[in-house]
């Protein structure tokens, strides 16, 4: 992490170099800032080495899938809109991260629930808020 | 004009106007509640219902609808910890571990008792000391403006109490976040790698969703097995009550909460957030035992709950008497004034005398509303967090990319929001915590205008140290920023002395 705050230090000091005197000069004083603190924590770093894992009891494959389908929701939903890609997201959640039962009967009921609360989050800020939800480009009926 | 103070009071508690006003109140505290809609956006939803109202009434609802989004926010921030407006920053600090703990109950009525009080406070403020209080604000230039910035970043000390200099980094790392877009001074563009989207900056609301609500996604789902990441809650009976009790028994916390809540409302641009953050880095500083802050305890709830509601007060004192709103919620506010042809200045105290008192009254009676509302609907609303998480988690993330989306229509804002929550997630596992950087992204925009205008007043005065190091007020924020600095390692070095010397009586 401080050789990524050193970089982060080194790149705000190279975008301040082709600025303005009035835009530079905060940019400047937060480069100097993390080069300073940056190299700090490099040198606690090097001193007291800190050996425990701070991923330590995680699963990996369940944080692998959780990042997935959230990329997945903000990839989708420009194209399929926001009912269809909630849906979807909330269905492999409840399924995925529920008991894991597989039965037709099972899955439908799973999907009628993500359905109906996506829609009813739909209503809530779309109808009640008259605040826009992302819509879909592929099928603009169901938004 | 003479102002009679039985008919303001009539005012207030007619039926309709009063109906009015506790539909506001409860309206805010849904809209308060939802992430991505802050008390700002549901005022000024609501600004084409006032335009045939009167002008008691709709200042009654509007004033409603302010008080009760920014406890609404609390309520987010305490069961899903999201804040559900940015006031509600510091409140997910401990309200959202007793959460965890199965104590959302004891945090909600908190944050709705506290609440109360602190608006209770700042609308009796408002109410008497308005003007002179205003003219203290004006006195704020733009290096006092700075070294109140760079104050609010020492703040980072307390709030990433592991490790000073990852707090440090991570309060720089939200200034950098914050000096993406368009220069405030000089019109040079920043970081925007092309996306003509990013002109205008990372939306704070974007930054706060993503960095405080994606990685509880995380948190929530990340392990297998049995065990709970929220403990269920179960209903007690008497829980309110003990509660209240216990909050009454600390007075110095309450009022100190709110005076700090006043008086930052009041500084024009420092509205609940930053409030919520001060008052709350005081509790910790000032606590028999600042370790359990951030643990999950009532009194760091209180302590950002009373100030950010004490802010709307204080936000609404260079407002009515100088035009100049204290916070954003407070800039829609004055819209609304000047639409019913309400005047800014002393004659909002004379001939409107009579519409300016009854508002400010039915500030104090939304007020009271509000934890009435919120007391009795603590209990109802806990019950959520009982929900399975895998239930929760996307519907935290729903809501996440509705809130993200809303403030500006923008797919490119949810990418944002998105990419923060991961970034979020592991830098939390590494030891940063997101508080730091949320903060330095707020205070970033006042900490750049006030060093750049600061330093071309100093060239123009041929001394830039004159004006940043001999202003009396500037000079006082400089050594609260020692102070504040030096404190952690003051408390370190005497609980090493404490523990020493328990050591030797040990021996001995």
């Amino acid at each position: 992490m401080a050789i990524v705050t050193l970089l982060l230090a080194l790149a705000t000091w190279r975008e301040a170099a082709d600025l303005s005197e009035l835009g530079a000069v905060f940019l400047n004083a937060i480069a100097i800032g993390l080069a300073i603190f940056g190299t700090a924590l490099l040198i606690s770093g090097l001193i007291k080495k800190d050996k425990t894992n701070p991923f330590e009891g995680v699963t990996r494959s369940r944080v692998l899938a959780v990042g997935i389908a959230l990329a997945m929701y903000v990839g989708l939903t420009p194209f399929i809109g926001f009912v269809l890609t909630s849906t979807l997201f909330l269905t492999f959640f409840f399924l995925y991260f529920g008991k894991r039962e597989f039965k037709a009967l099972n899955i439908l009921r799973h999907v009628l629930l993500a359905f109906l609360i996506s829609m009813g989050f739909y209503s809530i800020f779309h109808y009640g808020f008259s605040i826009p939800v992302p819509t879909g480009t592929l099928w603009g009926f169901l938004s | 004009m003479t102002v009679d103070v039985l008919t303001l009071l009539a005012n207030v508690v007619n039926p309709v106007n009063f109906s009015i006003m506790t539909a506001g109140v409860a309206g805010g505290i849904v809209v308060g509640a939802l992430p991505g809609l802050t008390a700002t956006m549901g005022l000024a939803l609501l600004i084409p219902f006032t335009f045939t109202m009167e002008p008691i009434p709709a200042l009654m609802m509007l004033g409603g609808v302010y008080v009760g989004a920014i406890y609404g926010g609390s309520i987010s921030a305490i069961l899903i910890s999201t804040p559900g407006t940015p006031s509600a920053i510091a409140t997910v600090f401990d309200g959202f571990p007793l959460t965890r703990k199965g104590k959302a109950e004891h945090a909600l009525v908190t944050a709705a008792f506290t609440s109360g009080v602190g608006g209770v406070f700042g609308a009796v403020i408002l109410l008497g000391i308005a003007p002179p209080l205003a003219r203290f604000a004006l006195a704020f230039g733009p290096a006092e403006m700075f070294w109140v910035a760079i104050f609010g970043l020492t703040i980072i000390a307390t709030l990433a109490s592991k490790s000073l200099v990852k707090g440090l980094i991570g309060g720089l790392l939200g200034l950098l976040l914050s000096s993406i877009g368009l220069a405030p001074i000089g019109g040079d563009m920043r970081f925007t790698f092309g996306f003509w989207q990013l002109q205008g900056g990372i939306d704070l609301i974007v930054g706060l969703i993503g960095l405080f609500c994606i990685p509880e996604v995380f948190h929530m789902l990340e392990k297998k097995g049995e065990k709970r990441y929220f403990e269920l809650y179960k209903p007690q009976k008497g829980v309110a009550r003990s509660t209240i009790i216990e909050l009454i028994k600390k007075p110095v916390l309450l009022l100190r909460s709110s005076i700090i809540g006043v008086i930052v409302g009041i500084i024009p641009g420092a509205g609940g957030n930053i409030a919520g953050i001060l008052s709350y880095d005081q509790a910790a500083r000032w606590s028999k035992h600042p370790e359990e802050f951030g643990t999950g305890i009532i009194d760091g709830v209180a302590a950002s709950e009373s100030a950010n509601n004490a802010a709307v007060g204080g936000a609404l004192v260079p407002l009515l008497t100088f035009g100049i709103p204290g916070a954003p919620p407070a800039a829609v506010l004055l819209g609304v004034l000047m639409i019913h042809g309400l005047r800014i200045g002393p004659e909002l105290f004379t001939t409107f005398g009579h519409i300016t008192y009854t508002f400010l009254i039915a500030l104090i009676m939304a007020n009271i509303v509000m934890f009435v509302l919120g007391f009795y609907g603590a209990r109802q609303v806990a019950r959520m967090v009982n929900l399975p998480e895998n239930l929760i988690a996307p519907i935290v993330a729903l809501l996440c990319v509705i809130g993200s989306f809303a403030i500006r229509n923008n797919m490119l804002d949810v990418g944002i929001m998105m990419s923060f929550g991961f970034i979020g997630y592991v830098t939390r596992k590494l030891g940063f915590d997101p508080g730091p950087i949320v903060l330095g992204l707020i205070l970033g925009p006042i900490a750049e205008i006030g060093l750049t205008r600061a330093m071309l007043l100093g060239k123009a005065a041929g001394s830039i140290w004159v004006v940043f190091f001999t202003h009396p007020i500037s000079i006082v924020l400089i050594i609260l920023c020692v102070l504040s600095l030096l404190w952690p390692v003051i408390v370190r070095e005497r609980t090493k002395r404490r523990i020493q010397r328990g050591e030797k009586v040990g021996v001995e």
